[in-house]
């Protein structure tokens, strides 16, 4: 009995983590220009493209990373799946280097559509919009 | 209330204000354009010996305002530029402070194998903080040790070359090489009072590495420098300073609950048949019970071994012993409200205090006198964006 009951605890746990990671995929999707040639990335890989530490993905493609404003709940979701770190972590990083001389951040844009339209006009541009966004005429790649 | 009676939060918040509406203006205008800036101000009194500028009467004039402005010329090159407004109540030092001053004012070169060049005034490369120290928001107390960072080596005109490399994928090492000419700034005592000296040193090589571990936010790091103060050429052979030394190594461990950070720095200089010695350390550590609130604690301190004319033997001075406590609450990254106590002991104030007895007869060994000390405590607002 309660060797069972151990088994259930572990089945409901693993569903509900595999239902948070769910939430966390839907919660944003990533898109880039038309002209990036991957369709999916590793997501230490993309972390380092949005925290400037590289300007390529792991195909060797050059990127141009653009980001939601630190508000937004869609960054919230792809700040905790991609770089492990809250935004105010994140944030405090981009001090660090702004003030040390070393880089300022991606460009920033206040909604999807905003995002959307940036992505589709700069060349070698990604991003990420909500999971609900439409995603015409952008390259949506997954994360694996 | 706070900014009717507080004319230090009501500059910053109209700094502060005017700073963004401008950043806005700018970014609408052009997104080649960047504008950052930071604040940190804050109010300060002493129970005694005046410390670093903050006397018995208290201070309010006591602020580092910096604005950094950048503009990407292409994908691979900038120019970028800070001005700094710094007040240190009433320090000697403060004499040798301008209104502003540009701190940074550097052409930027970014290659495709990673490497960077910085050629003109630029950030240098030292330690911790050295980039940072008056950025407020990414220091657990209003200041950088003064043991370990002193009044000099803030940026160096020249050429600094960095570049990291993967070792695997867990190590990697950051590395930076430096050249060119910096100034020297120093509180000497003297007969009449303290005084304020500005020096300049050139020739001047030096590298830093961190060596980043697999752990997150744990690294190690080392600075060397080797440097002549000038002039020179005017001197006698003689008299003129030999190239010196200096050299600082880091600990440094920040995770999401708290840090743990240690430097050590020392230096020998030698003019002539005269030699001295400095060291100087500290330990920082701290916990982030919450989100917003940090407690930090910190232990500082400095010797400085000192030749004295023959024939009476050398002396260390314990010069600094610093002990702090402090609070900080973070309403969010960018805006940081600290309050924080020290206890300082030693020989370093700004106003003069005795220092060494001499001997009178054989065998010529000096002493030094009771060490003095103050306890002085500063509330802080840092704001950065």
């Amino acid at each position: 009995m309660r060797t069972l009951k151990v088994v259930a605890f572990i089945a409901l746990a693993v569903s509900t983590l595999g239902a948070a990671r769910t939430a966390h995929a839907q919660a944003f999707k990533v898109i880039a220009h038309s002209s990036v040639t991957a369709s999916d990335v590793p997501s230490a890989a993309l972390s380092k493209v949005f925290l400037k530490q590289s300007k390529k993905l792991p195909d060797g493609t050059t990127v141009t990373p653009v980001d939601l404003t630190k508000d937004s709940d869609v960054r919230a979701a792809f700040s905790k799946a991609v770089h492990g770190r809250a935004v105010g972590a994140i944030e405090t990083f981009w001090q660090q280097q702004i003030f040390s001389g070393k880089e300022v951040p991606p460009a920033t844009k206040s909604s999807d559509a905003d995002i959307i339209a940036f992505v589709k006009s700069t060349p070698g541009a990604i991003g990420y919009v909500s999971g609900s966004a439409s995603t015409d005429g952008v390259k949506v790649i997954a994360v694996k | 209330m706070l900014l009717k009676n507080s004319p230090v939060v009501a500059l910053a918040v109209v700094t502060v204000a005017a700073s963004m509406a401008l950043s806005t203006a700018l970014h609408a205008q052009d997104e080649r354009f960047s504008f950052h800036g930071s604040v940190n101000a804050a109010i300060a009194k002493s129970d005694g010996l005046g410390v670093f500028g903050i006397n018995k009467d208290g201070t309010s004039d006591y602020r580092a305002v910096a604005m950094l402005l950048g503009y990407q010329i292409s994908s691979k090159d900038r120019v970028v530029t800070q001005l700094l407004h710094r007040r240190i109540g009433t320090s000697p030092l403060a004499e040798t402070e301008p209104a502003v001053g540009a701190v940074w004012a550097f052409f930027e070169r970014k290659f495709d194998n990673g490497a960077t060049v910085k050629l003109g005034r630029n950030p240098l490369p030292r330690g911790i903080f050295n980039e940072v120290r008056f950025v407020g928001t990414l220091l657990p107390f209003y200041r950088v040790g003064t043991t370990v960072y002193g009044e000099t080596l803030e940026y160096i005109d020249g050429a600094v070359v960095a570049k990291s490399i993967d070792i695997n994928d867990s190590w990697s090492i950051d590395a930076s090489a430096f050249g060119g000419g910096f100034d020297i700034r120093a509180v000497l005592p003297s007969s009449t009072g303290s005084q304020a000296i500005k020096l300049r040193a050139e020739n001047s090589v030096g590298t830093q590495l961190w060596l980043n571990t697999p752990l997150e936010g744990v690294r190690f790091g080392a600075f060397v420098n080797n440097y002549e103060q000038t002039p020179r050429a005017s001197l006698p052979e003689a008299s003129r300073p030999s190239r010196t030394t200096t050299a600082l190594y880091s600990f440094d461990a920040v995770r999401e609950k708290g840090f743990a950070r240690a430097e050590y720095t020392s230096f020998d200089s030698k003019t002539g048949a005269t030699k001295s010695h400095y060291d100087g350390w500290y330990v920082l550590a701290g916990v982030k019970p919450t989100e917003k609130l940090t407690l930090a604690v910190e232990y500082s301190t400095a010797n400085n071994l000192i030749n004295l004319p023959s024939p009476v033997a050398p002396i260390t001075i314990p010069v600094s012993k610093d002990f702090a406590v402090g609070g900080a609450w973070a309403v969010n990254p960018g805006l940081v409200f600290k309050l924080e106590a020290h206890r300082q002991e030693g020989y370093a104030f700004d106003t003069p205090v005795s220092t060494i007895v001499p001997p009178t007869g054989p065998p010529f060994r000096a002493s030094l006198a009771p060490a003095a000390k103050a306890f002085y405590a500063l509330a802080s607002v840092a704001v950065s964006f």
